[in-house]
């Protein structure tokens, strides 16, 4: 059964990285996240696509980092069957419980007032055991005390050493592009 | 005021009808599987636009894992009984067979009329895809007993072989994203699904049963997005050549998520006889449609056709036709629906038909699965010299068996 566990380590870091676009140089420590989503999307042979998503994520500030962390144990896609092969057979989420995204504070830009902040932001994503830059492109704007931040990136599966997806026939792209949007607050 | 024209008017409008009523076929073309995140066609169906024909093996699976019903037993891969022929006979990878039987119980009761009951053989087809590196053909080999004229092989008024569609083509990518064919081909407009008597199909003659036609077609499909344009040369099945419509359709269907696609459809065709008219008729018919799932268990899709002729003889004809089905899942492999739709053929002094379907399917089994469907339909008749226009309410009911190999 084709498997979106990949997917579901994209999502993960995709939250992480619009978090991580919420993250100030000058504010306090950014606290915990709401009304998060992110959403990983795979792509295969003749328009297949499979889109996977989580609402789970923690931030944590820290050494001039910021750290977002996503458990991958509610990763799904809409169909128990692949979500299950996802988890078990190639995120191996057992082993690797969590994706974790660290972006430098001092990396970001942080929106005041009611402007609207986007850029690109390099980060490293820790997935499936192994650890590797990537580069987040995030937008984040404050609303009162909290900040709404959307950030987008892409990984390759091959490079965290995550079995692509295939069954008869459909094979998952290593390709994967992962979305998030969240509100996060600062202390 | 022209009688015999009044008349033309009444047979051809009866005649729409009855073929639409008493000559229903089915296929196999499932638009709800948008539930699952599955908005386009072609991973499951050797057709990339989808409906009837061999499937993928990946198809195969899928109609197990998530089309039957499991009763409680979930599995992490499709049962070998998935296969073809109950996965009993292997096939090589690059040779995708194919049957599908459909019969039927059907019994009409119209309004101050005798009740009329049959059987019907709905489908009863034999099918094949090839896929030799890019290279693809298709073919498939029927038996009907009465009904689709329009793919007979041979040529008695009932009990004929018939070929709905027969193919050559190539994928243009290695994806398959792409392909370009020429042949015998169903038409690319609207929503392809189960219900091909809707008016929408019957109206517009795109349906899955009798209305396939010869031309070139590429169709596309992207991950979110998809399409497919064919060039009609005429229906070589029939004869003689003045009966051949020819022209071009398509369809373009975006989806901005893997639960809700909306689309549009475009046809434009002239025969120098039109087969129901018996006129020179140059039809064109264009509407949009959607399907949605808002949750899994439900799955809201609607079409809605303008119908535009030009009749030698008999003057300008703009109708539509429409409708709107709500297909709710509780239980996977068992699905109830509600459909609704309105037509109005264009003829002067006709009043629209509406009708409302009920429906269950239970996909109770490997390859197998039972329907049936209550439709109430309130007939517009059109106005004549001697009448005023009127409403024709029918009932009917069909009880469908349904196997595929």
């Amino acid at each position: 059964m084709l498997t979106l566990r990949t997917n579901r380590i994209l999502c993960v870091t995709a939250a992480c990285a619009a978090l991580a676009g919420l993250a100030t140089e000058a504010r306090a420590a950014l606290s915990s996240a709401s009304d998060s989503h992110v959403i990983f999307e795979g792509k295969g042979p003749a328009g297949f696509k499979v889109t996977g998503s989580t609402a789970d994520l923690s931030v944590a500030e820290g050494d001039g980092n910021v750290v977002i962390t996503v458990p991958l144990a509610n990763l799904n896609t809409g169909i128990d069957l692949r979500d299950h092969h996802m988890r078990e057979k190639y995120l191996e989420v057992p082993k690797y419980p969590s994706a974790v995204l660290t972006i430098a504070r001092s990396a970001l830009r942080v929106p005041v007032g009611g402007e609207r902040v986007e850029a690109d932001a390099p980060g490293t994503l820790t997935l499936h055991g192994q650890t590797h830059p990537v580069s987040v492109h995030y937008d984040a704007k404050q609303e009162g005390p909290a900040y709404l931040a959307h950030g987008r990136f892409h990984i390759n599966m091959n490079d965290y050493g995550i079995v692509v997806p295939s069954y008869l026939g459909v094979t998952v792209k290593p390709d994967i592009d992962v979305n998030a949007s969240l509100h996060v607050g600062g202390n | 005021m022209n009688v015999p024209r009044a008349i033309f008017r009444l047979t051809a409008f009866a005649a729409g009808l009855l073929i639409s009523l008493f000559f229903a076929k089915t296929a196999t073309a499932y638009p709800w599987m948008i539930r699952h995140g599955y908005m386009g066609c072609a991973t499951c169906h050797t057709d990339p636009s989808g409906g009837a024909g061999a499937l993928t093996a990946y198809g195969r699976a899928q109609s197990d894992l998530l089309l039957r019903m499991r009763y409680g037993q979930n599995s992490e891969e499709a049962d070998k009984t998935s296969g073809f022929m109950w996965g009993t006979i292997p096939l090589p990878d690059e040779l995708r067979l194919g049957g599908d039987f459909r019969e039927a119980f059907f019994s009409d009761q119209p309004e101050n009329a005798p009740l009329n009951q049959q059987l019907i053989t709905m489908r009863a087809d034999l099918y094949g895809d090839v896929k030799v590196g890019r290279f693809r053909a298709t073919g498939s080999i029927g038996y009907a007993p009465t009904g689709a004229l329009g793919a007979s092989i041979t040529d008695a008024p009932q009990e004929n072989l018939i070929s709905r569609e027969h193919w050559v083509g190539a994928e243009l990518d290695d994806d398959g994203a792409w392909l370009v064919r020429a042949g015998r081909i169903t038409i690319p407009f609207g929503i392809r699904m189960v219900e091909h008597t809707l008016w929408v199909r019957s109206l517009t003659r795109t349906d899955m049963n009798d209305t396939q036609t010869y031309g070139a077609a590429l169709a596309v499909t992207k991950d979110n997005w998809r399409g497919e344009v064919m060039g009609i040369a005429g229906n070589f099945m029939i004869h003689p050549d003045a009966f051949r419509e020819r022209g071009g359709a398509g369809y373009f269907e975006y989806a901005p998520t893997t639960t809700l696609a909306v689309g549009v459809s475009g046809l434009v065709t002239r025969a120098t006889r039109d087969i129901v008219y018996g006129v020179t008729d140059y039809r064109q018919a264009y509407g949009p449609f959607v399907r949605y799932a808002p949750v899994q268990a439900l799955v809201l899709m609607a079409e809605f056709d303008g119908v535009f002729q030009s009749l030698t003889w008999h003057g300008h004809r703009d109708g539509y036709a429409g409708f709107i089905q709500a297909d709710y899942e509780p239980v996977q492999g068992f699905h109830f629906m509600l459909t609704s739709e309105a037509m109005n053929s264009g003829q002067s002094g006709e009043p629209s038909s509406f009708d409302g379907w009920v429906s269950a399917v239970w996909f109770f089994a490997p390859h197998a699965d039972i329907r049936i469907d209550g439709i109430f339909t309130s007939a517009g008749i059109p106005s004549t010299a001697v009448s005023a226009a009127s409403y024709q309410n029918d009932s009917s009911w069909l009880a469908q068996f349904h196997l595929f190999l």
